[in-house]
């Protein structure tokens, strides 16, 4: 039987060629992803553990603090084992890119080497990565050779770097040079190799999420694509059990044909990834070492994608009613019951009692755990409910439709939606999960373009010099800070281009200092004292708020008018929260000149804010006067403030890219399936046209049945997600504003799909439905 | 020959190698019934859809009521066959998702009629033709009988001046296909529009006053009026 059912797959004349490429290109490009993404990972958390690794330890330097504080020999504070003295600046490079710069001073020939250096450079000596070396041998950046530290005489390895494109030098000192040019650099022992992303909390959760994300539609797509033909298959069947064939043996048809489907997938999907890899390697976006081609993994995860839908396939043939005696002709219409609103309604009652527990404060105890799950519960229950209660909807709206119609486009339309409204609204079910979930998503992850610089800070274009703002940061355990500080001040206020200078009290609260309450146990705050000018910078451009004693806090709990003791003697009024964060612990912004001492004192100032003309060439001679008097600081663009930004912003892109795939992939099932009902019906149609009926009629008819249930979903999902998302920020006490624009773009991309996915449908109406009464099959 | 309301003149039709039709010419009176028999696969399908406008011939020409039906677009020849022709077919021709009113008001509807104006004259010619009481059911819910009813019902709702029917009884016994039959040349007769009707069965044939047989793509005799 299975030799027939491959000769069947193979012969299944064109709507079987048509069923195996579909699922063949669709397994390909999820094979392709996964592999990908599971590259792209695994990549981004080494390059994060090699980052941390070339950091050194935060001990080595604590160490180093004690020997400086007290004025001991430098011997007395190791272990009289063999180390280096490390540190970490960073030079600017044309096209506002960094050149991260190491400087490196041994104990002696046996000190330990940062990985990707195979001999630590003499004095005087520098290496440098390949990317830096094209650089300064290219035109355009000769003129930085002077600019290094020194002459570059080797190379590092990509051990030592996060990607290839790092520009990075690694300069050799003596110890008594490296300690004096930065007082910041480090004692380090060895170079410990650090893990700092749990695998298991971090890599294994979202790689099985982004799985299941990906794996869904695309199980949808290859149901539909495998019902494609269905009718016609059955009817062969059904002819074949005439000579003893079994009814299950469609299934095994389907099976076998989706699996050879499956193997050609993956194959082009393992040639596929290859071929994203070589350009990948090509463009220098990924060392080659990478990305690991080992053959276990690859085929492990190119198996798991056509597995699963050799599975998913007969599962969807099932839903084809399969009758023994051949394929039933007649037709029952098949209403739904409106009790396919009560899981919606279910999940509507968890989420508001899990809103309302949460409202009611910390009371601790049951409450505290029960509000997330009942709130988990809720939106999950929601989900399913909107599966539910779609079909219902559709068949609601298409009855009211066909009684009324006075057109007989949306009298064709209804008609057909109303016969069967589970069939209209299947093809949409990924759809309305996928808009709840997305504006649910859209209004929680609060814009972060609100705020002009944070627009940009996109974590890998550190754009230096296209800012206004620069940012001078010392090592916050610094123990001379302050007075690098002033220094720093004086000779920066001078550089032409730099139009003015903040300093930033910035420093960490926590509950051990005793004296600041902190509304939550265990979090730490974030305390920012500005005066008025960075405070405008800060609150993009407005000083509103900048008013005498007056807090401007973000700190979840508290609303405006509020106040919040930060000691004894100290306690201010909230004026408002910050737009641009959300919550992240308590963070205060107090305008610096207003500032309280005690608050002042609270920290020192170890980070200026500069606000400058935006020039390359500022940026340059800022760059120029803080290697001259600040060695040791670092020169960033201004985002103090705006790291919560830069993850917001990640969020969303992730967030769209996850979207476009999905949509993508539903609207690909959805064309699948309105090619497929029309050469089923196309009998039918083909007898419409030859009795008068325009064609034009026939396509406003298919377009509006493919829209309708499309509408629905749309509506259906995105009103439930977006009240949802708000009582969510409502619940996190996020008076953030909603990207209302992004949560609108949502329908005009569905539409845009379904303008799409009706094309193709309209082209296979004028196909399948010549006007000429069609011959029986 | 020039009184006829269909005038076919040398039709020729190739599907491929196949030649389905070598050269037909034939006249229709205006109120006349005739039947095109001939064995299967003689052309006989063919020929009513080139006298209707469904297929273009090849070569040949057909007029109707003095319009040269080649001579029109697609559109102009699908508004043509909505409003002077109706048309009964074998079977599959009710559209399956619409109750058998909706089916015989869906070509008034189409040519802008008000939906309730189309509903009420459907169901005028539903019980005309003692269809009445399966007006609010599916096609598939029906019996061929009482589909081939329906579908009378819709070929003649637009008030047609040519019915073309192929092979109308093929699908029903004897006993369905002569009230068949009986319903359509009634109605036809009493509101004096042309019948064609493709039929391989003599009994259905003589209904019609004419019969014209078909054989190899050619006509093979003509019976005259009776
Ligand atoms: N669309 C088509 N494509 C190819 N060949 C066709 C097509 N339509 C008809 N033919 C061929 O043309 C010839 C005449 O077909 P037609 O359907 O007109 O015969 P018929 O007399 O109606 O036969 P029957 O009594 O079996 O219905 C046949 O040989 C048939 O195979
Ligand atoms: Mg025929």
């Amino acid at each position: 039987m299975t030799r027939l059912a491959v000769r069947l797959a193979l012969r299944g004349g064109r709507s079987g060629l048509v069923r195996v490429g579909l699922i063949a290109i669709a397994l390909a490009a999820g094979s392709a992803m996964l592999i990908v993404g599971s590259w792209v990972l695994t990549a981004g958390v080494a390059r994060t553990d090699r980052v941390e690794t070339r950091r050194g330890g935060p001990l080595a330097s604590v160490d180093m603090l004690l020997h400086r504080a007290q004025g001991v020999p430098l011997n007395s504070v190791t272990s009289g084992r063999p180390f280096v003295i490390w540190s970490k600046t960073s030079l600017s490079a044309p096209r506002a890119r960094t050149i991260t710069a190491f400087g490196i001073a041994p104990s002696g020939t046996d000190a330990p080497r940062p990985p990707g250096v195979r001999a630590i450079p003499k004095p005087g000596t520098a290496l440098a990565s390949p990317a830096l070396r094209a650089l300064v041998d290219s035109r355009e950046g000769a003129s930085l050779r002077a600019a290094l530290p020194a002459p570059i005489v080797g190379t590092v390895g990509n051990e030592l770097l996060r990607d290839p494109r790092e520009l990075v030098v690694v300069t050799g000192y003596d110890i008594d040079t490296l300690q004096r040019i930065d007082p910041g650099a480090y004692l380090l022992e060895s170079f410990h190799p650090r893990h700092t992303i749990n695998s298991l909390l971090f890599v294994v959760p979202i790689t099985v999420l982004a799985t299941l994300v990906l794996l869904l539609p695309l199980l949808v797509f290859v149901g539909s694509a495998a019902r494609v033909g269905a009718r016609r298959r059955e009817e062969r069947l059904a002819t074949m059990r005439l000579i003893g064939a079994t009814p299950g043996q469609a299934r095994l048809v389907a099976a076998v044909e989706t699996g050879i489907a499956g193997i050609i997938g993956m194959a082009a999907g393992i040639a596929l990834a290859l071929a994203t890899r070589a350009w990948l390697v090509a463009h220098r976006t990924y060392a080659p070492g990478e990305l690991p081609t080992s053959g276990t993994r690859l085929l492990a995860l190119a198996l798991v994608v056509p597995l699963l839908s050799a599975i998913s396939a007969p599962l969807a043939l099932r839903r084809i009613g399969m009758s023994p005696l051949g394929v039933d002709t007649r037709r029952h219409r098949r209403s739904v019951s409106p009790w396919r609103w009560w899981l919606l309604a279910l999940g509507w009652t968890l989420f508001v009692a899990g809103a309302l527990l949460a409202t009611r404060g910390d009371t601790g105890g049951w409450r505290t755990s029960a509000s997330p799950l009942l709130l988990t519960g809720g939106v999950v229950g929601v989900a399913l409910g909107l599966i539910g209660a779609g079909p219902w909807l559709v068949q609601q709206g298409a009855q009211l439709v066909e009684r009324r119609a006075a057109r007989p486009s949306s009298l064709l339309a209804a008609a057909r939606l109303s016969e069967d409204p589970r069939a209209g609204f299947r093809p949409v079910t990924v759809l309305v999960v996928t808009v709840f979930v997305a504006t649910m998503l859209l209004v929680l992850i609060p814009a972060a373009r609100r705020s002009p610089t944070a627009s940009q800070a996109w974590p890998w274009t550190q754009d230096v010099t296209a800012r206004p703002d620069l940012q001078v940061t010392w090592n916050p355990i610094r123990a001379d800070a302050a007075l690098a500080v002033a220094a720093a001040r004086d000779r920066l206020a001078r550089v032409q281009g730099v139009e003015a200078i903040a300093p930033l009290h910035a420093g960490t609260l926590s509950p051990r200092t005793g004296d600041v309450p902190i509304p939550w146990p265990g979090t730490d705050g974030h305390v920012v004292v500005a005066d008025c000018t960075t405070f405008a910078a800060l609150v993009h451009g407005s000083s509103r708020d900048c008013r005498p004693g007056v807090l401007t806090a973000v700190a979840s709990g508290y609303r405006a008018g509020d106040s919040l003791t930060l000691g004894p003697s100290l306690s201010l009024t909230v004026a408002g929260q910050l737009p641009l964060l959300d919550r992240a612990g308590v963070l205060a912004l107090v305008p610096g000149s207003f500032a309280p001492p005690q608050l002042r004192d609270l920290h020192d100032v170890s980070t200026l804010w500069l606000r400058t003309d935006g020039s390359r060439a500022t940026a340059l001679r800022v760059q120029a006067a803080i290697l001259a008097v600040a060695p040791g600081s670092t020169l960033e663009p201004g985002r103090t403030l705006q790291y919560r930004s830069i993850w917001i912003t990640t969020t969303r892109w992730l967030l769209y890219t996850v979207l476009l795939v999905v949509l993508s992939l539903a609207a690909c099932s959805l064309a699948v399936t309105v090619v497929d009902q029309i050469f089923d019906r196309r009998r039918s149609l083909a007898t419409l046209r030859a009795v008068g009926t325009p064609l034009s009629l026939l396509r406003r008819a298919t377009m509006l049945e493919v829209g309708a249930p499309l509408v629905a979903a749309t509506v259906l999902g995105a009103v439930n997600g977006s009240v949802m998302g708000f009582v969510f920020t409502r619940l996190n006490g996020n008076s953030l504003a909603v990207p209302w624009l992004d949560v609108l773009a949502l329908p005009v991309f569905i539409a845009a799909a379904w303008l799409a996915v009706s094309a193709i449908g309209l082209a296979a109406l004028g196909r399948a439905a010549p006007p000429v009464p069609l011959r029986a099959t | 020959m020039n009184d006829g309301i269909i005038d076919a003149k040398g039709l020729v039709k190739d599907f491929g190698t196949t030649k389905a039709l070598r050269g037909v010419t034939l006249t229709i009176r205006g109120g006349e019934m005739v039947a095109i028999a001939g064995p299967s696969g003689a052309g006989k399908s063919t020929l009513l859809y080139c006298l209707s406008g469904i297929l273009q011939p090849d070569w040949g020409t057909v007029t109707f009521a003095g319009r040269r039906l080649e001579t029109l677009g697609e559109a102009d020849r699908a508004a043509l066959r909505r409003r002077e022709f109706g048309f009964v077919f074998q079977f599959g021709q009710l559209v399956s998702e619409l109750r058998a009113v909706d089916n015989v008001a869906l070509p008034l509807v189409i040519d802008g009629v008000r939906r309730v104006e189309a509903t009420h004259r459907a169901l005028d010619w539903l019980e005309r033709l003692g269809a009445a009481d399966v007006a609010r059911e599916t096609p598939d819910e029906l019996s061929g009988g009482e589909v081939q009813r329906v579908a009378i019902a819709r070929a003649l709702v637009t008030g047609p001046r040519v019915v073309f029917a192929d092979e109308p009884t093929g699908a029903l016994d004897s006993i369905a296909g002569d009230e068949v039959m009986t319903v359509l040349t009634e109605h036809a007769r009493a509101q004096g529009i042309t019948l064609v009707v493709v039929t391989h069965e003599p009994r259905v044939a003589a209904y019609m006053h004419r019969e014209i047989v078909v054989r190899d793509g050619t006509v093979a005799s003509r019976e005259a009026v009776r």
